[in-house]
């Protein structure tokens, strides 16, 4: 409290309830306070007393694109490995900690990263940083652990993947027809055949070269006082030794220059489905936040052009859904070429090309007259709306924090998306509907049903 | 109904009961790993709760911060009050709803909600029917015009009304081989038989049944102000929601149609045979095991809640560190308790290769029958304890899904007070008290099980362990 604080002030202050509003009604944006350790460690905190609880993301600049060739699902399958002890802390600890802690935690593999995420009454922060530091230090490089691990990661991808219908194609599959370049166009859940291959010293060797503290944020968001989180992290992280993290290789892509298009059978399904997507710049490109507007623009509820245009007017989808790095993530989470993807169940009657050239129409409309302002000023409301709701969790807060450390260099970039946001005009529309929504932009799978099943 | 004044609020902490301090109990083993921190004092929702002159019920919590408004209002009569053979025509009426009323259509609604940073989802379950937006609270009398408008006066267009028919037949049928699909279609039959709480998902005929005329029937008997709650939780003063909540809710006229009583729910499944569904080229066998329970109010919950922590309803639990990290057969084994109006139902499930399906199964049964004749270790038991009482906080963390607890415990028939005590009830379980309640209605000999997947590869697995009968979803 600044010491020339007057004395009725100050005790107006005292007798505020212990639940004092929170440092966003003062400003308007999460407060944001960072801290770099000498290992190249980064923290960040954002204090919020509404309830006495916190979220925590540690998040390590690692993902699908750089794991090993050969070695698809590499990168997810130690994801799992993270969970399974340590030399100090064995197997089923961390649960144990955390759940006892009153806590959730979870882990996600994603193109650019992948992150440890937990939640817990705030009484269980400080055991839960302790071990998170323990297995940025070490891991119990177990073969039977592995093997055990395998087992489930094969079990995720037969209960995401192979056992129903669809199957993620409209990830996968799409991503595989769109881009050129190993990185962006493998399958990040990976083959049965790669999983296997995968041994125990290259899971150590992983460890070694991307889980060091020069490769990874933490965020802290809660009932919490940034200074103690800071003791705590200099603490158990501080004497962690940085790693030689190889220099990140060039993943970028060009737009493409011709329609890619690739028909497919799914064993499984009933109904037919199609999948687009358009290659989109990185992230760093002037054009990126209002390609994001735009895809909400066409993909976003009810009010989005797509619905209106294809499950209520012309009838032809069931649903449609999808959005710029979707279903993996979102404008803020992607660190490299992505696509916008749309994603439907069409019904009998009209071939799913009709579909994909009714959607084409819509932004060709777009690209020659622009939205409409009031159209645009509520889609960017309901964004920004969207977004408080995300990260009214702690654990969400947490982890756009940091990843938008990681991904775009501060955490603040968490702060500026609503003005990103706000910024994009009709005309921004316009240009990035006609330069990247376009045709020979676009690739798409029409996803149909085995010739006995099929229905219409 | 009292009507608690804003005051209140601001006492939220201190209306608290104060957490045990309890040591991070691996701690002993694993050495440096710190202790928890003491415990802060548990907050529990304060409502202001209120009754609008033409009956509806009004609860209003306001919550400082992000600048967002929930509100959610809740219809007592939900698919098992739907005629028998009709089955499902409620959630035809919740898809329905927003598609027109006299003043807006479609596309309008969505539109004017988008404007306020909101979208509506309703949907129908078991015990009513629930409309819930969020959106910004600059847009507060925009949400709730609309939200009232759509309840209030819907005219169910017959175009929008065809089309909804056409699309859920269409969902039906891309739904029909989709694993969790068949799985849940046979298991609630099989678990509760003849009462209406056997739907899960509307049958063709009762969808294609379905016209304008029907809903606007059913709307007319379902929605009353004296049936029905408003729940509104956000950044907003209290007399600010109440105000706008009798500018469009207050003219709600009230109705005298009373709807059929539904009995409570049978104890016992159908079927004690095993029902396995036949689904080509399965590579996983979906396995869904359990039962029905009693009524929400029932006072075994607490017990059984914790039990079911101990059990399957955590990371850390028996069931997942069996066979998911020893074992290795599946990802994302779980167990549940699910508490009804009028019944419950106790719930486990896991996906698992077509190879281990009877050992799976065999796994499940020995951690039911395991905690229904020994007793849990007192680390087991304060780990559920406190891992319940930590999931209260964050299942309240936001606007949104306190609203949404505080409408589903209304629909149950349970009380705002059920919800502030159901930690301190949390905390009086003993280790005795969770052997009971899994005696009592946990053992594998009790459970209904289904089993979908590939037919030839599974069934001889399973005849040795319990007798077979092929279902159809």
């Amino acid at each position: 409290m600044p010491p020339f604080l007057p004395h009725a002030l100050l005790t107006l202050l005292l007798l505020l309830p212990l639940t004092s509003a929170p440092l966003w009604a003062e400003s308007g944006s999460l407060p944001i306070t960072r801290y770099k350790l000498k290992n190249g460690l980064t923290l960040v905190v954002s204090e919020d007393h509404q309830s006495p609880t916190f979220g925590l993301s540690v998040v390590y600049g690692v993902g699908f694109r750089l794991e090993p060739r050969g070695r698809t699902g590499f990168a997810h399958l130690f994801e799992h490995m993270m969970f399974e002890g340590t030399p100090t802390a064995p197997k089923g600890t961390f649960d144990r900690v955390v759940e006892g802690g009153g806590g959730v935690l979870n882990g996600s593999t994603r193109y650019d990263y992948t992150n440890y995420i937990s939640t817990a009454p705030v009484s269980a922060l400080e055991p839960v940083l302790w071990l998170e530091a323990d297995r940025m230090r070490h891991l119990d490089f177990s073969r039977k652990n592995l093997d055990n691990q395998r087992k489930v990661v094969k079990e995720e991808i037969r209960v995401n993947v192979k056992n129903r219908p669809y199957g993620l194609f409209f990830w996968t599959d799409l991503a595989a027809l769109a881009f050129d370049k190993w990185e962006n166009a493998h399958d990040g859940y990976g083959s049965f055949e790669d999983l296997d291959r995968a041994t125990i010293e290259e899971v150590k060797q992983f460890h070694d070269t991307y889980y060091v503290p020069n490769n990874a944020v933490i965020a802290v968001v809660g009932d919490v006082d940034p200074e103690q989180v800071y003791r705590w992290v200099e603490r158990y992280f501080g004497d962690i030794p940085p790693g030689k993290v190889p220099p990140r290789p060039d993943v970028s892509e060009p737009l493409n220059t011709k329609e890619r298009f690739r028909r497919e059978t799914d064993r499984h399904a009933r109904v037919p489905a199609l999948a687009v997507g358009w290659k989109m710049p990185p992230p760093d490109d002037p054009d990126y936040f209002a390609l994001a507007v735009l895809a909400n623009l066409l993909l976003d509820g009810d009010a989005s052009l797509f619905h209106q245009k294809l499950v209520k007017e012309e009838q032809t989808l069931l649903e449609v859904s999808g959005g710029l790095n979707w279903p993996l993530g979102d404008a803020l989470t992607n660190g490299g070429p992505s696509l916008l993807v749309a994603f439907g169940l069409y019904k009998p009657g009209k071939p799913a090309r009709y579909s994909v050239e009714r959607m084409q129409q819509v932004i060709d409309d777009l690209a020659r007259n622009g939205p409409d302002a009031t159209r645009l000023a509520a889609v960017k409301t309901k964004m920004k709306a969207d977004f408080y709701k995300r990260i009214a969790r702690f654990i969400k807060r947490a982890d756009y924090l940091a990843v938008t450390q990681l991904l775009w260099g501060d955490a603040a970039m968490t702060n500026r998306y609503p003005e990103r946001i706000d910024a994009v005009t009709p005309t921004d529309i316009r240009r990035v509907a006609a330069r990247y929504l376009t045709r020979e932009n676009r690739s798409w799978i029409d996803r149909q049903v085995t010739g006995k099943e099929k229905m219409q | 109904m009292k009507t608690m004044n804003r005051q209140r609020l601001c006492s939220a902490f201190l209306a608290s009961i104060l957490w045990l301090t309890t040591p991070a109990d691996a701690a002993d083993t694993v050495p440096g790993l710190p202790a928890y921190g003491p415990d802060k004092p548990l907050p529990l929702p304060e409502v202001s709760r209120e009754r609008l002159p033409n009956g509806l019920e009004l609860w209003l919590i306001r919550r400082a911060g992000l600048p967002l408004l929930s509100v959610r209002l809740a219809i007592r009569g939900g698919t098992a009050a739907d005629d028998p053979g009709r089955q499902g025509i409620s959630e035809l009426l919740a898809d329905t709803l927003a598609s027109g009323t006299e003043r807006h259509d479609a596309r309008q609604i969505a539109e004017i909600l988008q404007a306020a940073g909101a979208e509506l989802a309703a949907s129908a379950g078991d015990d009513g029917i629930t409309l819930a937006v969020t959106g910004l609270t600059e847009g507060a009398r925009e949400m709730l015009a609309t939200l009232a408008e759509v309840a209030l006066t819907p005219t169910f267009p017959e175009p929008e009304v065809k089309l909804a028919v056409t699309n859920k037949l269409q969902e039906l049928l891309a739904e029909e081989n989709d694993p969790d699909f068949m799985t849940s279609r046979v298991f609630y039959r099989t678990l509760f038989g003849d009462h209406p709480y056997h739907y899960s998902h509307p049958d063709k005929a009762a969808v294609a049944a379905v016209d304008a005329e029907s809903l606007r029937r059913l709307h007319r008997q379902r929605f009353h102000p004296e049936r029905a709650l408003l729940v509104m939780v956000g950044d907003l003063p209290e007399q600010q929601m109440r105000k706008l909540a009798s500018a469009y809710f207050g003219s709600w006229r009230s109705g005298k149609t009373t709807l059929s009583e539904i009995p409570d729910a049978p104890l016992q499944p159908a079927s004690h045979r095993l029902q396995l569904v036949a689904r080509k080229g399965s590579v996983q066998s979906t396995i869904r095991a359990g039962r029905p329970l009693p009524p929400a109010d029932h006072p075994d919950y607490p017990a059984l809640t914790v039990a079911n922590t101990i059990f399957g309803g955590s990371f850390g639990s028996r069931l997942t560190r069996n066979i998911r990290e020893e074992k290795g057969y599946t990802y994302s084994p779980r167990s549940s308790i699910s508490r009804l109006a009028h019944g419950g139902l106790f719930s486990v499930q896991a996906s698992v290769r077509n190879e281990v399906t009877a050992a799976a199964l065999v796994e499940i049964f020995y951690e039911l029958d395991r905690l229904a004749t020994t007793l849990p270790t007192s680390e087991e038991l304060q780990r559920a304890q406190r891992y319940r009482k930590g999931i209260f906080l964050l299942r309240n963390e936001t606007a949104a899904s306190l609203a949404g607890t505080l409408s589903a415990y209304w629909l149950k028939g349970l009380d705002i007070e059920d919800l502030r005590q159901q930690v301190s009830r949390i905390e009086a379980v003993t280790a005795e008290q969770v052997r009971q309640v899994a005696a009592r209605y946990l053992t594998s000999r009790q459970q209904a099980v289904v089993v979908t997947g590939d037919a030839e590869a599974v069934r001889p697995q399973l005849e040795p362990l319990l007798p077979v009968e092929e279902a159809r979803p």
